[in-house]
This record gives structure tokens, C-alpha cells and sequence, in this order.
């Protein structure tokens, strides 16, 4: 009865950030500028493609952690037809780091297989309520939101028990329903522009 | 020389922790507010938010409300050594005198135990028999927590 009457009483403050988007709904399209070759890249969820929007950056340690694990994940999986989308959102005029040429300088040294690119006034990240980087999102060929949260449940392969990403693209891409929908992503805070 | 050696120091008073119940049962018997401030030194928001920690630890001091810091820098691949020598160095340079331990189990179970997304830092207020009584959620509401806290001292004091 006790902690039932504390649970009423919780106070919590939050930093407010957007909802992440749901599983089951429909993933928000998005025309972004690819900061490796400055040409516009278009996502139009239910393009009959099998997608993975990655929210990430350059500086944070935590997705430095988990960079060649996506880029090893975005290679072997375009194989298969799944087509990977980075995205960082984090406010370059606060972050120089994040500013376009950096990433440039970033995906093509380390041989981005996919396009890295700029959400500059944070808009994307709002939609589908990304809070950190990494942050991932899963998205079929119908457009709609299959998984959501961390690549791995650690940036230590040896500690790693679950693999997010991977398992609910070879449940996807074997027709079977994702396990695992919905984990929880750990990251640095995304910077948003005000 | 002085500085590495004063670090490697700290870092042995970086207690390792692998549990949300080691955590809570980090605290000391008289404590009665147990805050946990959840941080890394590779979250921006935490680093910035940490003499704020500070300064509520202060402001409670003999008043039976005790601030834990529990850092969760084991989660970036590395030698663990080294890291919690860091980590020490950054307390130090920071004057954090707030007691740390050091995480080394899977965040995702601490944030499952403590209900929280994974977005660090969250700072999280147990009573002494580890029931939860406030939380906030990203960098720290100073004011807001602090008023927060009194009330809840004043409650507390009230139906002792």
C-alpha cells in the first residue's frame, strides 16, 4: 500500500523530448543533403525497401563505439536489399564537429557504404523522436516502423547478448515477425537546433 | 607525474558496481534521501550538469540525504583501467567530492531496474528502503530538484 502511495506521489521532471515514433506506424519520409557528395537523398517509406535510418554523429564516443559495427551491418545487408540511411541531426552551429565537411570527412574516411546525412535543423530527429546517437529505426517495404532502438545491447562484443538490429532485419527479410520490437537506445543526447 | 599518480589514487576508490541493488546498496545505513545521479563523461549534458550534483550534495550535507554518482563510462569499449583512471582524473579536476561507483554490469538492466529510456544523465531520489520518491529526467532542474527535495524532507520529518 506503502509504495503504491509513493508511486502516486513520484514527482519526475522531464527534459522533454519528442516521442520516439511508435512501432507499427508509419515512418516520416525525408529529403536530406548527403554531406559525402552534397547530392539530395530522398527516403519515401513504402518504397517497397527494407530501411534502417541510423541517428548518429561525429563526436560522440558512444556511436564512434558502434561505427564500424553499422558500417559492417549496412555492407552485408545491401547485399540483401536493405538500404541504410545515417542521419546526423546534432546543431553544427553549436557543434562545428558536425558541420557538413566534417562529416564528409568522417563517412569517407571511414568508407561509409551508405549516404551520411545532414538534418540541419534537427527536423528528422523530431519526427521520429530520436533522442541519442546511435538510435536506430527500422522501417519495411510498406513504410511502416518494424523496430526501434540500440544496434547491440553493448558496444562490447564480448558482453553482446542481443543484437537488435540484426535480428529484426533477418526476421524482416525472412518474413518472420520481430521478436524484439522495441529496445531501449542508449547514446548521446542529440543536439537539436533551437 | 603527481597528477596520474593522484588519479590512479581515486581510481581505486571507484568502487565497481554490476547491479541496480549494488547501487542501492552503496548508500550509507543513515542515509534516509538516496540520490543516484546517472552520468558518463562521454554525455555533454552530464558533464555540464555535474557541479550542479555537487553543489545539491553540499547544500544537503548532515541532513541525512546522501548523493551517489554512478558513472557509466565501462560502457565504451576499452581498458577498464584506464577508463576508471579517467574518470577519477575528471572528478578530481572537477572537485566532485559526491561519492562515484563505477557500472560495470549491462546498462540496459540498469535502466530496466530504474525505468528509465537510456537517456542519460537522470538523476533518481530512493528512500532508504529503496522505493522511489523523484526523478528527473535528463540535465538537472537545480531549483526545481531542490524544492523538490525539501518537500520531501519536510514530509518525511512529518510522518516519521
Amino acid at each position: 500500500m506503502k509504495s503504491i502511495a509513493l508511486a502516486a506521489l513520484l514527482l519526475i521532471a522531464t527534459a522533454g523530448f519528442a516521442a520516439e515514433i511508435e512501432v507499427g506506424a508509419k515512418a516520416p519520409a525525408f529529403s536530406l543533403t548527403n554531406a559525402t557528395d552534397g547530392k539530395t537523398v530522398r527516403f519515401t517509406p513504402g518504397d517497397g525497401k527494407l530501411s534502417v535510418v541510423v541517428f548518429t554523429c561525429n563526436q560522440c564516443p558512444y556511436a564512434r563505439a558502434f561505427e564500424q559495427r553499422i558500417i559492417d551491418l549496412g555492407r552485408d545487408y545491401a547485399q540483401r536489399g536493405v538500404v541504410f540511411y545515417a542521419v546526423d541531426s546534432n546543431d553544427d552551429a553549436q557543434y562545428p564537429i558536425e558541420s557538413a565537411a566534417e562529416m564528409k570527412s568522417r563517412a569517407v574516411s571511414r568508407h561509409y557504404p551508405f549516404p551520411y546525412l545532414k538534418d540541419a535543423d534537427s527536423a528528422i530527429a523530431r519526427a521520429y523522436g530520436a533522442r541519442v546517437t546511435p538510435h536506430i529505426f527500422v522501417v519495411d517495404g510498406s513504410g511502416v516502423v518494424r523496430y526501434r532502438g540500440y544496434v547491440d545491447d553493448s558496444a562490447k562484443v564480448e558482453e553482446r547478448k542481443h543484437e537488435g538490429l540484426r535480428a529484426a532485419l533477418d526476421a524482416l527479410l525472412e518474413g518472420r515477425a520481430v521478436q524484439t520490437t522495441a529496445t531501449k537506445a542508449f547514446g548521446c543526447t542529440i543536439k537539436f537546433k533551437s | 607525474m603527481l597528477a596520474l599518480l593522484m588519479a590512479l589514487v581515486l581510481a581505486t576508490d571507484l568502487a565497481e558496481v554490476r547491479t541496480s541493488g549494488d547501487v542501492l546498496h552503496s548508500f550509507r545505513k543513515e542515509s534516509r534521501v538516496r540520490v543516484v545521479s546517472v552520468w558518463a563523461t562521454w554525455c555533454a549534458p552530464c558533464v555540464a550538469e555535474i557541479a550542479d550534483v555537487q553543489a545539491i550534495a553540499d547544500q544537503f550535507r548532515g541532513r541525512r540525504v546522501e548523493v551517489i554518482g554512478v558513472s557509466l563510462d565501462d560502457m565504451i569499449p576499452g581498458d577498464r583501467t584506464a577508463t576508471k583512471t579517467r574518470v577519477a582524473s575528471f572528478l578530481e579536476q572537477r572537485h566532485v567530492r559526491f561519492r562515484n561507483v563505477y557500472y560495470t554490469g549491462a546498462a540496459n538492466d540498469l535502466a530496466d531496474d530504474f525505468r528509465f529510456d537510456g537517456s542519460i544523465p537522470i538523476t533518481l531520489v530512493f528512500d532508504e528502503n529503496g522505493h522511489e520518491l523523484l526523478r528527473n529526467e535528463g540535465v538537472l532542474d537545480r531549483k526545481w530538484f531542490i524544492t523538490q527535495l525539501e518537500t520531501l524532507i519536510a514530509k518525511r520529518r512529518t510522518t516519521k
